[in-house]
Order: C-alpha cells, then structure tokens, then sequence
C-alpha cells in the first residue's frame, strides 16, 4: 500500500511539472515576440554610449513588439575573430559593426544597403568626408557609416605657453614649427609623443603625416606608390622629428600608452581622439584643465586627418534583411543620433552633413576644432578607395613600421621594405 | 585468450573515444592542411593554389623572421627553464620545514590566468612609468632600458616573462621526480665518499633525465606555440621582432582575411615540433631501455 501511494504522489509530481515547463514553453511562444534582430557592436570607448544604444533598442521594440532585439557588445580585439567566424560559417548576428574598411574585406558577405545609404543621405543633407570612402564598394553600398572617431592634436596648454606658443599659433601649426617646439618642450621635459609601434593608433598618427608630405602607399589604380620623393622627404623629416620623442613610442602598443603618457602630465603633446581628454575630466582633473585640442599640423601637401569609421552591416545570409534595414535607420534618425552623441560626450563625430548642427562641439571650447574637421579624412590606402588591401596595411600596421624602420635601418631600407610588403598585398588585391 | 567477440566490444568501446578525438582534432587538423594548400578570401570557396602559400612565406621577410624569433624565444626560455627549475627543485627538496606551503606559493605564477599576468608584466616594462624602470632609474641603470621599443630587449622581456610563468612547472616537476629517487641509492653513494655536486651529477641528473626529457618536449610545444603572452606585450612588436607562429598567423589570417595564408603559417610549425619530439622521444626510450 505504502508503495502504491508513494507512486501515485510521484505521478502527481510529475504531472504537475509537466504542465509547468508546458506552460513556461508555450506562453512566450503564444504572446513574445515573433521574430529575432541581433546585433554585434564593438564597445565603446565611452560607457554610456552602449546604455544609450540599448535603451534605443528597447524603445524600438515598444514600437515593434513583434521583434525582439539583442546587442552582444565585442571587444575590439575579438571583433575581427568574431566577424570571420560568422562570415565563414554564415550564421551568427544580423546587422554587424565594421571598422573602416571592414566593409571591403567582407564585401561578399554583406547586403547591398543602397536604399538605406541613399534615403539617409537625401534626407541629411548628404555625406561627410566618410562617404564613399568606406562603405562604397564595387559600385554599391555594402554598409552605413555610423559615426567616426578621429585623430587630431591634443596638447597641454600651459607647457606650450612656457615655450611662447598659444592656441591659435598651435592651430596653424606645420610640421616644421612642431620639430621646433618639439625641442623646446624636450628641454624643459616635457617631450612629445606620437606612437609609432604595432597598433592602430600608430596608423592613425603617422598616416597623415606620410599624407601631408604627398606619400601615399598606393595610386587610384592599386599600384604600390611608397617608393618616393614625398615619402623620402616624410621619413628624412620623422627622424629629425622622433629624436626629440621618448624611445618608448616604437614599443606602444595599446591604445593607453599615450593615454598615460598625456594623463601623467609628462607628455605635452600627441595625437589622439578625445578620450584622453575624457578620462583626464573623471579621474584627474588637475590636468585636463590644461588639455585642448588642436587641428593637426600641415606638410606641403596639406593637413590631413585618419581615425576609424564605423559600420553597420547586414549579412547577406540574415533571415531578417528588412528589419535590420529598419532598425540601422532607426539608429540613424536624427533624434536618436544625436542622443547617442551626447552619451558619447562628443566623442562621436557624424558622418551626415546635418549632424554636424549640433552644438556640443561649439559649447566645449577643447572639441571646437575636432569636429567639423578641418583637415582632409583619409584612412590607410585611401587613394585607391576601400579595399581588402586597405584594411591589410592597416591591420599590418606597415607605415607605422616603415617609420620605425627608417630610424633604425635607413631611409631607403625602410621604404623598401614596405614596398615588399605592400607589392604582396596588392598583388593578391588586383588578381581577385 | 581474447576471443573474437570481445576484441569486438574492446574497438566499441574504444569507437566513442577515436570518434571524438576525429572530429576535434582530425578535422579542423585536416581542415587546416586543406585551406594551406589553398587561396581562401573571406565569403567564396577557397581556390586550389598547391604550394603557393608556402613558397610565398618563405619569400617574407616578416615570415622568416618569425622562424627567427620563434626560435630564439622557444629555444632560450626553456633551457633557462630547464637549468633553473632543476635548481630549484634540488634547493627545494633540500628545505625541511614549510616546503609544501613553498611549493603552493611557487606555482602561483602557473596558475594564475596567462592574459593576466601578461598585462600585469606589461604594465611592468612600461618605459616610461613602470616599476621596473623606476626602480633601475633610481639604482643601477639611469637611463632605464628599452624593454618594449628596442628588438633586443622586447625579446628579453617576452624571455623572462615566460619562464616566469613556466619555471614553477619545471620545478614541482623535478621536485617529484627528485624525490622518487630511492634514499637507498643515496646512502650507498654517500658511503660511497660522493659529495652534493657529485650526487647530483651522477644520480640525481641520470635518474630526473626521462622526466627532463618529457618536460622539455611538453615545455617545447608550449613555448612554440605561444600566443596571449607575445598579444599582450609586444602585439610583435617592434618592428615585427617579437612575432611568433601564432600571433603571425593570427593577424594576417584573422585580421587581414588570409586563411589559407594563415593556415600555411600555423602549419610551419608542425615539422620544428615533429622533429624535435622524435630526438626527445627517441632520448627517452634510449635511456630507459
């Protein structure tokens, strides 16, 4: 008997806990959403940025219950694995975030957006500098650029004094007046510091500075162009320029070093966006009353600018193509833009020639000459346009190591070492 | 007798195992050997190119001097290694009291998450504001030293922080193997008039090389393959001095869309470690038959 009802109250049990996982299997499947929009988006540099993004996502989907949508924030440094897999495996998020010429290295995994790209620039006045050079590939566009993080001249305001210079003489500056100031502002200990080791803000920083000598690492035809006089004139210049520059700025590698370099309130001058400035203002306030940002300096060629333009991109291979259209749009409508830039503190510069109405760049006197940009925005490779190449030399970080090389090796060894390289990069680039 | 039937259950038995080794070795293994021999751009099938990749790699100058570095970083770390772990576990087994709290202590660096540690040392070699150049500052070096930007001491630094992390490996290790040796043996050397050096030469050393052999051959495969310590520190810098087979491999695979290339890189690898496993190996049975 005993047995008996021991199994009879088990059944009971069990029974129940059969209704309740029905119950817990069937509710969302009667009443949540129908349909899934995933995203993948590089973190950002400012925090509140992605809290921002997120309550945009839940603010779309008050407008679209019938979508739920889900944001997997990557580190910079999984990105690239990340993206790979997914293109290779052709499953994994719907819309994705590209840095620069991403977009041409995944070009055949990714949906034409031309609609979008071209109602969004009807509607906004247009593209910036950013346009065609980043998302445009082969004749359409294979992503939205979303915003743009630049690198331009940040610098202590009262070193810079004590050597007899003010803002608007840093503004106008050349290459020239800064090997002079460099010298200076050595001699009073407080050198200056642009990075030139294996990583992206090392590209960054000397890529404008090969530009504004007229060097470039390739032609409109895809031909290596770095063996010459412009380039010659750029490196001759750099190694007048780098004695005057801590050695450590050949081993920095991350994008901290010369954050901690301008935070310590030893260095005096770099190049950088203003997330220096950003952190200076949270955790020492002491220096960033003296931190400002000017406009890169000029060469004979003229005053140019690099940085990393991000993406939104749509696998060809997403279930949900209209939504995600849908939602990049959502992303990008003004209200909601310039929402994003706020919690960015101004960090994020537009790519859409409206946006660049907005004030917080004239209220903060330090970003007033980090957007709009004054100089010309090129990423590595640019003469060409976007391209799988591009975006090698870059992630290869070949200029940055072509500079080193030339104060160690030579000149002339520097450049021909880079031009062995870059041949083989392009070499694979036109034969595909 | 082992009957037919149970030769048969024996292979079931063992079938789950192959299966899963198969598939999580064998294939992405096979996998990588295909894609090497093979032109593979992100988003189309890969083109048959045969020995293309390889025959470009060794045209690279950053390639062969990967091979280059790949065998001063491996070669280096693991003799320190090997010569400094034996001493510390002879130094270890000869301490009485407090030796098992010691031994905890000591495996602290081997345990302790490799990406951590690595940027704990980055932060460490720091030209400008790290400890370790504060502290030479302000005693023996003046000018400090060029731990990161200069290709001679970039590798020094990846060198010590490597057999930081490994030498308690090799110590624990030898510490056993030192400790299995029969007080017997001992004894009879001792009355034998031996003294610590010879002891050390003549047993202790014949009786640990078996094992030394073994670790040397797992520490060489570690070390060859090397990734998050390279990534951290030097990201293979400067000027491409410090990259190993695998940081390569990662960035002109992953980051610049290459995976044949990448493939081919990773791959180079195989026949440094095959030989050198076979010589080790080979030591091995030597010694013990």
């Amino acid at each position: 008997m005993k047995i008996r009802k021991r199994d009879k109250g088990s059944k009971v049990v069990l029974g129940i806990t059969l209704i309740f996982l029905s119950v817990l299997i069937a509710v969302p499947a009667m009443g949540g959403p129908a349909k899934e929009l995933s995203l993948l988006i590089v973190s950002h540099f400012v925090p509140p940025f992605e809290t921002e993004v997120e309550a945009q996502a839940q603010q779309w989907m008050k407008e679209r219950p019938d979508v739920k949508v889900t944001i997997d924030w990557v580190g910079t440094e999984e990105q690239a694995a990340t993206l790979l897999a997914e293109a290779e495996s052709g499953s994994g998020h719907d819309i994705v975030n590209l840095e620069s010429f991403d977009s041409a290295l995944f070009r055949r995994s990714l949906l034409p957006l031309d609609d979008v790209a071209e109602e969004l620039a009807a509607e906004n006045g247009g593209w910036t500098q950013a346009k065609r050079e980043i998302g445009y590939v082969d004749g359409r566009w294979v992503a939205v650029p979303w915003f743009i993080h630049t690198f331009v001249a940040v610098y202590r305001t009262d070193y810079f004094q004590q050597i007899g210079v003010d803002r608007e003489m840093g503004s106008r500056a050349t290459w020239d007046d800064m090997l002079v100031w460099a010298e200076k502002l050595a001699a009073i200990d407080h050198p200056i510091g642009i990075p030139v080791g294996s990583n992206n803000d090392s590209d960054c920083s000397v890529g404008p500075l090969l530009w504004s000598f007229g060097g470039a690492t390739v032609n409109r035809e895809g031909e290596v162009t770095i063996d010459s006089p412009e380039t010659v004139a750029a490196l001759e210049y750099s190694k007048k320029l780098f004695q005057y520059m801590p050695k450590a700025v050949f081993g920095w590698t991350a994008g901290g070093d010369n954050n901690v370099f301008m935070l310590s309130g030893y260095g005096s001058w770099t190049m950088n966006p203003p997330s220096i400035y950003a952190s200076a203002l949270k955790s020492v306030p002491d220096v960033a009353k003296y931190l400002d940002h000017v406009r890169t300096p000029a060469g004979p060629d003229g005053r140019f600018r690099s940085g990393s333009v991000w993406s939104l991109g749509v696998w060809n291979y997403s279930p949900n193509p209209e939504l995600a259209r849908e939602f990049i749009k959502f992303l990008m409508r003004k209200d909601n833009w310039y929402a994003q830039l706020v919690a960015s503190a101004g960090y994020n510069q537009p790519v859409l020639k409206d946006y660049q109405a907005h004030p917080i760049w004239r209220d903060r006197k330090s970003l007033n000459q980090y957007e709009p940009m004054q100089e010309t925005l090129h990423m590595m490779g640019w003469k060409y346009g976007p391209s799988a190449a591009g975006k090698k030399t870059f992630n290869l970080h070949i200029v940055p190591i072509m500079f080193a090389k030339a104060t160690t090796d030579g000149v002339q060894a520097a450049i021909e070492w880079a031009e062995t390289e870059l041949k083989t990069l392009w070499k694979e680039e036109l034969r595909k | 007798m082992i009957g037919v039937q149970q030769k048969k259950l024996a292979y079931l038995m063992v079938a789950p195992v192959v299966i899963i080794l198969c598939s999580l070795i064998g294939f992405p293994l096979g996998y990588a050997v295909f894609l090497s021999f093979t032109v593979k751009h992100i988003g189309v099938p890969p083109q048959f190119v045969g020995i293309q990749n390889y025959v470009e790699l060794v045209h690279s100058s950053i390639f062969r001097l990967t091979v280059l570095n790949t065998f001063i970083y491996t070669f280096i770390s693991v003799l320190v290694k090997v010569i400094l772990g034996v001493i510390l576990a002879l130094i270890l087994n000869r301490i009485g009291r407090g030796q098992r709290a010691l031994r905890g202590v000591l495996l602290l660096p081997w345990v302790i998450p490799t990406a951590l540690s690595a940027l704990v040392w980055w932060w460490m070699y720091s030209e400008l504001f790290g400890i370790i150049n504060w502290t030479l500052m302000r005693t023996v070096v003046p000018q400090g030293i060029p731990w990161l930007s200069t290709p001679f001491w970039a590798r020094c630094a990846l060198i010590i922080t490597n057999v930081w992390r490994g030498l308690p490996f090799f110590a624990i290790t030898f510490l056993a193997g030192i400790i299995a040796i029969p007080v017997d043996l001992m004894d009879a050397v001792s009355i034998d008039g031996a003294g610590a050096i010879a002891k050390v030469r003549y047993v202790t050393l014949p009786l640990l090389a078996p094992l030394l052999s073994i670790v040397t051959l797992f520490s060489l495969v570690m070390t060859a393959g090397d990734f998050a310590l390279v990534h951290i520190i030097t990201h293979g810098g400067p000027q491409n001095t410090t990259h190993l087979f695998a940081t390569l491999a990662q960035q002109i695979g992953f980051k610049g869309g290459s995976l044949g290339k990448g493939a081919a890189i990773s791959l180079f690898i195989v026949p440094f470690l095959g030989v050198s496993a076979y010589l080790i190996l080979k030591f091995v049975r030597k010694r013990i038959v």
